[in-house]
């Protein structure tokens, strides 16, 4: 039998996520609370309930961003358009990370071998890394559901947006079981199932912001989550479409399992190169190697983001020219300049400090390479450790720069795309860029923690955790002033709108070159772990 | 310059647990120097602050004449390392791992890249990722032993590797010896470091506790002598100074038996009319095990 040893491994899988998973947990869960907190406040009469629903179900952008307008007169409905599409969306992306990490990434190290050495059913390790799934799925949704109620929002609705996110996550630990059955690399299954959820998403915009297409939402997990229709008629169907996706695929995983050998696939990895090609002739052509990739899908994303993000500007503007609380939060996030200025200085600075993530995996990857002994080898050969610190480094820091430039680009031809005038470009690309200071500021730090020992390497997510949360919850909990200091980003200037302050961004750039410095000198100093 | 590798009193403490506690190793130019301890002695340790990425906390160390601290850099050129085990680069094919760390060398030796990628049946186009751990180390193995350098650090070189490749293995360091290079070879492998090397250090708890060549081990252990006499043996001839390991068994007495001993154990052997006797210069696995068996080990690992 299979199933001998889960709770073992479950028991040690979720010790194993203790940090994380809780963390983003409690995000997902905050987001929607937040946004269900702030609905009376943002739209406090009816005729500005009214405004809203108009201009949003009118709008194709805004469908295509967030979701089909069923019901925006209540805080539920609101809250299920707002965050449910892109919360189910994060949830099924967490669910097919922590199944592949769980499955394939621990077959890759050989630490399954180890495992399977021991007593256990043949699919214990894969049950139990989906259980883990269901575990943190039913978490995020069981919350979420609680949060509303305690607001004193409808018990059916709450429960059908929990749900939802529930269900989402099934689905996608689902694709993760699949692909990490499928592909023999952790990170060819990564890119397979995040495959499986863009294509989710981008069938369900489509869907959703095209009448005669809008059967295309019906393909999509995301879409089913969407048309439970959460404070809206509550409605139980689609619910089957995700269950029955869950059992297909889970099997489909399982049988996959039985037969194949450990540690193969069933894509097998393409074979390499005999030769190192020319250009691969030293440290820094090294950390190219393994830090372009990455970057390049980072680019991608943010061009999208910006586009989608420029594209529903003037939409929503049109819902917002008559709803004064709503504008008082635009203003508390991005300033008091023209109305379009103080929408795009607000939302730059919350997809600026999501980017940061970029520069933050880049110092993880140099913290892998001790921790996998590849760093004492490298370090075995002349190359010197301020060398090997640059190459990496220096990927985060060009890489926030040129990110910027991508976001910049993306909201220019998003709002051009939507009618806006096109000479915002170069405006909005500068704004991005003036965001890099504050990103540099974060990156010295981590790039600090990893030249002062080897077992800072989780400080660098806690601190991206931190500005993220800042930027993006700060402002809705009005947060005081010295607690928002902490985060560089806000010390910077609404833009685009207001001057740039010049000094602001200068004493950025100098504080991150002394925290590199510093980071070179420490990480000089001390014991390499192999 | 005299000596390959040099330290003395080399001292490092990883928190409360002291890895290394006043290591003296001396290594000479041109010998296969054997490094036997069993794991978490400090063999590890020891070879990386050799290698320059740990630092000692109190201690001389000298590698090829230089700080290997301080020099790093510059000796690494003259120097080639292979891990006991390591997760290489999984998008990297095997080839492109032994280019690239051949290159940061400062170039590889072509024709002995081909002829050991031959020798150790490794295919250099599959991606690390997909190695197993026995092509993982034969693909480090090939980047040292392709390298032209003076020395080779190699820390359990062969774990991983079935028995054909553990003889292919012993042939490329007997070669490189016959070359001039210096080996040390970090094992806890028995035959491998009787098969190979000119001398043995035995590391115990973050110390050297023997060193020299195989002879002198064997003369410092003694040989095992087994005597079959005409009377019953008494017990008091295993209280015999240098006597260890002892049985009697009736007529019947085996034991250890130190060099300076021999004579008087034999002696009153000979007493007793001696039947038959053999006497056998004990195996490496022997002197290594009476540092270990006869005195509580203090270390921990």
């Amino acid at each position: 039998m299979g199933r001998t040893g889960i709770g073992v491994l479950l028991r040690a899988a979720l010790r194993r996520d203790r940090v994380v998973l809780p963390i983003v947990v409690l995000l997902l869960v905050l987001e929607t609370v937040a946004n269900a907190g702030l609905y009376s406040s943002l739209y406090p009469t009816a005729a500005d309930r009214a405004r809203l629903t108009t201009a949003s179900a009118s709008n194709a952008a805004m469908r295509a961003l967030y979701g089909p307008v069923f019901d925006l007169s209540t805080a539920g409905g609101f809250t299920a358009w707002r965050v449910g599409g892109f919360v189910a969306t994060c949830v099924g992306l967490m669910a097919m990370l922590l199944v592949i990490r769980h499955t394939r990434a621990d077959e890759e190290t050989g630490r399954t071998e180890l495992i399977r050495s021991q007593p256990l059913g043949r699919h214990a390790v894969l049950a139990s890394a989906l259980l883990t799934c269901a575990v943190g799925g039913l978490a995020v949704g069981v919350l979420a559901a609680i949060g509303l109620i305690v607001l004193g929002l409808p018990v059916g609705g709450s429960l059908t947006l929990g749900a939802g996110f529930t269900l989402t996550a099934l689905v996608f630990a689902g694709v993760g079981g699949v692909a990490a059955q499928l592909a023999e690399r952790a990170r060819t299954a990564r890119a397979l199932a995040g495959s499986v959820l863009g294509l989710s998403y981008i069938a369900r915009a489509v869907g959703d912001s095209s009448t005669p297409l809008h059967w295309c939402s019906w393909l999509s997990p995301i879409g089913w989550a969407e048309r439970l229709r959460p404070f809206a008629g509550d409605r139980v169907g689609p619910a089957a479409l995700s269950i029955a996706a869950t059992i297909v695929l889970v099997l489909a995983a399982a049988l996959l399992e039985s037969r194949r050998d450990l540690g193969a696939g069933m894509y097998p990895a393409r074979a390499g190169r005999p030769r190192a090609s020319r250009a691969l002739n030293g440290i820094a052509p090294l950390a190219a190697r393994l830090q372009w990739a990455p970057l390049t899908w980072w680019a991608g994303g943010l061009l999208i983001t910006g586009f989608a993000t420029g594209s529903i500007a003037s939409g929503l503007l049109e819902t917002l020219r008559d709803t004064p609380s709503a504008l008082t939060l635009l203003q508390r996030m991005g300033g008091r300049g023209a109305l379009v200025d103080t929408y795009f200085a607000a939302v730059i600075p919350t997809i600026a400090v999501v980017a940061l993530a970029q520069g933050v995996a880049v110092i993880a990857r140099l913290s892998t390479e001790e921790s996998t002994g590849r760093a004492e080898l490298l370090l075995s050969t002349p190359v010197n450790r301020r060398a090997m610190l640059a190459a990496h480094v220096g990927w985060a820091l060009l890489g926030a720069v040129l990110l910027m430039v991508a976001l910049g680009l993306g909201l220019g031809l998003g709002y051009t795309a939507a009618g806006g005038p096109l000479d915002q470009l170069i405006g909005l690309i500068g704004a991005c860029l003036a965001q890099v200071p504050a990103m540099w500021v974060v990156i010295a730090a981590g790039a600090g923690c990893l030249g002062l020992s080897a077992r800072l390497a989780p400080v660098p997510w806690a601190l991206l955790v931190g500005c993220v949360a800042l930027a993006w919850l700060g402002p809705l909990l009005r947060l005081p002033g010295a607690v928002m200091g902490l985060s560089p980003f806000s010390h910077l200037t609404d833009l685009p709108g207001s001057q740039v302050a010049w000094t602001v961004l200068s004493a950025c750039a100098a504080l991150a070159g002394v925290g590199l410095a510093a980071a070179a000198v420490a990480y000089r100093r001390r014991d390499i772990s192999g | 310059m005299s000596k390959a590798i040099w330290t003395d009193g080399l001292t490092k403490s990883f928190g409360a647990i002291r890895a290394l506690d006043a290591l003296d190793l001396s290594v000479e130019l041109g010998e296969v120097h054997g490094f036997l301890g069993p794991n978490g002695a400090g063999k590890s340790t020891t070879l990386r602050v050799l290698l320059g990425t740990v630092r000692a906390d109190a201690g001389m160390a000298r590698v090829l004449d230089g700080d290997p601290w301080r020099d790093a850099a510059s000796l690494h050129r003259r120097l080639a390392y292979v891990p006991g085990d390591v997760d290489l680069w999984p998008g990297l094919s095997g080839g492109e791992v032994i280019d690239l760390l051949g290159r940061l060398r400062g170039g590889l030796n072509e024709a002995r890249r081909a002829e050991l990628l031959d020798r150790f049946e490794l295919d250099p186009r599959k991606k690390a990722g997909t190695y197993s751990k026995g092509n993982r180390q034969k693909v480090v193995l090939v980047a040292a032993l392709a390298a032209d350098v003076e020395l080779l650090l190699l820390d359990e070189p062969t774990s991983g590797l079935d028995p054909l490749m553990e003889r292919i293995f012993q042939e490329c360091v007997m070669e490189a010896a016959s070359q001039g290079r210096t080996v040390l070879l970090s094992s806890h492998i028995m035959s491998e470091v009787e098969q190979l090397c000119d001398s043995v250090s035995i590391i115990r708890a973050g110390r050297v506790v023997e060193t020299g060549s195989l002879e002198h081990l064997r003369h410092l252990t003694g040989s095992r002598v087994m005597a079959t006499v005409q009377q019953d043996v008494p017990d008091s001839l295993l209280a015999v100074p240098g006597v260890q390991g002892g049985t009697v068994d009736g007529r019947r007495f085996s034991a250890q038996v130190d060099a300076a001993h021999l004579g008087e154990v034999l002696e009153r052997l000979t007493a007793l009319g001696v039947t038959a006797l053999t006497s056998t210069p004990p195996s490496l696995e022997e002197i290594f095990l009476s540092h270990y068996h006869h005195e509580p080990v203090d270390g921990h690992s």
